[in-house]
């Protein structure tokens, strides 16, 4: 990647959580091929930044591009490009996983660009397809919902806490995949808690409370 | 990337559908309850009087509508708890489009459902024979209207902890057009103009093309 | 057009609307008092008796500014309602919230005041007449939008949810009107209406129009009442309301 211009670029921005900020005013780029960790307490808003990129949740903000275009405009043209997985696997439990995945890529009128059982071999849950989502365990659900970024072309993934409830075995997988994403020229965002295995660089990027005046 | 409207519109119908399929027990609990309201009404104003013989018809209707009332809260509640409601609020595809598939299913599930409830509500009731066809139409028709108003409400109350009885007071006010002129067609009876059923007709309509933008306007609430 | 946009946004401002209406809010309640009391001073004491309804029809005095009023605050709910779902200012998401206690309150009046009635005219409180009727589905209406946004916590999302739920409610209005009247002939046919189609005296209709200009008045007074507040509370923390609220603690002492 040679363009020098961030894919994503915030100036003071903030989440809003019933009007009231929930961390201290954010400046931050994020380039093509890179991918960016948002630590911080429990409650300083990772969660709430994530949702408010992608216009789920309210936001303020000086400056918010994507791909060089202002938003609230670019709004479109960003969730056309972005990914989210997030804390919920949004996973019905009485469909098998590849109706699951089949499901969420048909509600937004879109063809997969690889099978479903490709898909799922990426995330370490080969020949799971025909298997119900209520037989699964939580971390197996998860990994699954993440199946869902092999079938979307996306500039940028926003995965709210991706390794969480997994085993190292699976964390590792599933950090190395991220790694041959970013290394390919997507840009990546997750949350997370404790250690991330070190097959995937990260930059740190930590979340402040608000000062209250 | 290519992004087709009516493959969105189909796989959400689809989905719906088969989601209600795959959990076909469920419709058992509405379909119990508009039973037990016809059978505690019965039992309450006594089996024998003339008054259960008037009454037959407006009892079965509201039987039917309390009990699609209750599955409204279901319509929203699932996605958002399991953030599926967010992929489809970040989706390309226009909101509208996609509630409007899902109204669909939904009456064609519950409405519908529900109304299959009416023979034998028919049956405990004591309800004349030759007036049930017209019972069966009525609530056929009234039941895509209740679907609107209720997707609408379920859409205002689904970011509160619980939408129980704000849900009744938003959504069940809205239901007396609907009431009216589909009770007025069953008690008017056989020979009678077929007006009110029109009217019902009309408004459900109405409803079923309005309802999708109200409540994509309420989902979106909280959103940019 | 631009200039009445600008001037319309002026004062939409908080600080610029909350000292223009404490300007006008006396204004409003005093003009209200006077008609309030000499039209219904001249209803109760000086109209001449209604040939039919002897002393009882008075009460229109009470019921129908109110019914009408009730219809209009309503739909004058609706339209701020629009406004706020549009340009999401703070005030016209707030006179959604402000205007819906004082509706519901102008409905129970009108209830009350027809069930005071009905009991000499037709022997019982409540007799379902098609205009009681949809009074009565008016007043779950408001309670169904007071509801709603006080269940959300935060009050603007809870101001813009109410907007939604009273635009749909203000589309549905008109047939639930309709819709009870044509039940209303299929159930009972004509009753004796309090305030029907028949000509009224000219003596009789001029301290109704004056009770219906006083209701008016009274509705902005206290819009305005409650707006103030709503602002304070909701920019408790701006300095326009340090501000506002020193000067006039000095003002007063």
């Amino acid at each position: 990647m040679s363009s020098t211009k961030p894919l994503l670029q915030l100036r003071q921005f903030l989440s809003l959580r019933g009007g009231e900020p929930v961390f201290a005013p954010l400046d931050l780029d994020l380039h093509a091929g890179e991918a960016i960790w948002l630590t911080g307490p429990n409650g300083a808003g990772k969660t709430s930044l994530l949702r408010s990129l992608l216009g789920l949740a309210e936001c303020e903000y000086e400056g918010f591009e994507f791909d060089g275009q202002q938003l609230p405009g670019a709004w479109p043209w960003l969730r056309q490009h972005t990914a989210w997985v997030g804390h919920e696997p949004a996973m019905k439990a009485e469909f098998t996983l590849a109706e699951n995945l089949h499901f969420d890529l048909g509600l937004r009128g879109a063809q997969p660009i690889c099978s479903v059982a490709a898909a799922l071999q990426k995330v370490g849950l080969p020949g799971f397809g025909e298997l119900r989502a209520g037989t699964l365990s939580a971390g197996q659900r998860r990994r699954a919902a993440l199946a869902r970024l092999a079938l979307r072309p996306a500039r940028l993934w926003l995965l709210d806490e991706p390794l969480a409830n997994l085993d190292t075995e699976s964390a590792t997988l599933l950090a190395g995949w991220m790694a041959e994403f970013v290394a390919a020229g997507g840009a990546l965002m997750l949350t997370g808690h404790g250690q991330l295995p070190a097959v995937l660089p990260v930059r740190r990027c930590a979340l402040e409370l608000p000062t209250w005046n | 990337m290519e992004l087709s409207l009516s493959r969105a519109f189909y796989t959400a119908l689809q989905r719906d559908l088969q989601l209600a399929w795959r959990r076909r027990g469920d419709l058992l609990h509405p379909f119990a309850f508009a039973l037990l309201v016809g059978t505690l009404f019965a039992i309450g104003v006594g089996a024998e009087g003339p008054f259960l013989a008037t009454a037959a018809a407006p009892v079965a209707f509201l039987a039917v509508l309390l009990a699609l009332f209750l599955s409204v809260d279901g319509l929203f509640r699932p996605d958002r708890d399991d953030g599926q409601l967010d992929h489809v609020l970040i989706s390309p595809v226009p909101l509208p489009l996609h509630l409007s598939a899902r109204l669909l299913a939904y009456w064609l599930v519950h409405g519908i459902g529900l109304t299959l409830a009416a023979p034998l509500l028919a049956l405990l009731l004591r309800l004349q024979g030759e007036l049930l066809p017209i019972l069966l139409l009525a609530l056929g028709i009234c039941t895509l209207g209740m679907s609107a108003i209720g997707l609408v409400g379920a859409a205002l109350t689904v970011p509160l902890r619980r939408g129980g009885m704000l849900l009744a007071l938003i959504v069940l006010p809205l239901y007396v057009p609907l009431l009216i002129f589909g009770c007025g067609a069953v008690i008017a009876g056989t020979g009678a103009s077929a007006a009110p059923l029109l009217l019902a007709a009309a408004l459900s309509v109405f409803l079923a093309t309005l309802a999708p933008f109200a409540a994509a306007m309420a989902l979106r609430l909280g959103m940019d | 057009m631009n200039r009445f946009w600008t001037w319309l946004s002026r004062y939409a401002s908080p600080p610029v609307f909350y000292r223009v209406a404490g300007l006008w809010r006396p204004w409003l309640g005093w003009s209200a008092l006077l008609f309030g009391a000499l039209s219904l001073y001249w209803g109760l004491f000086h109209a001449p008796e209604d040939y039919y309804q002897g002393n009882s029809y008075r009460i229109i005095y009470l019921h129908v500014p109110s019914a009408w009023m009730s219809m209009f605050a309503y739909v004058a709910m609706a339209l701020s309602g629009a406004a706020a779902l549009i340009w999401r200012t703070k005030l016209s998401e707030l006179t959604v919230l402000t205007i819906a206690p004082i509706g519901a309150g102008f409905t129970a009046v009108t209830l009350l005041t027809g069930m005071l009635w009905g009991r000499p005219t037709w022997g019982a409180y409540w007799v379902w007449d098609a205009r009681l009727t949809s009074e009565l589905v008016l007043l779950f209406l408001y309670l169904g939008v007071i509801g709603l946004a006080s269940a959300y916590g935060d009050v603007r999302r809870g101001a813009r949810a109410a907007a939604v739920l009273s635009l749909v409610g203000v589309v549905n209005l008109p047939i639930i009107h309709f819709s009870v009247q044509w039940w209303n002939t299929l159930h009972q046919g004509e009753t004796v209406r309090l305030f029907g189609e028949s000509s009224i005296d000219a003596s009789m209709a001029w301290p109704l129009l004056g009770a219906a200009l006083a209701s008016k008045l009274y509705f902005g007074w206290s819009l305005l009442g409650r707006l103030r507040l709503a602002l304070i509370e909701q920019e408790s923390e701006k300095a326009w309301v340090h501000q506002a609220l020193g000067l006039e603690e000095q003002a007063h002492a």
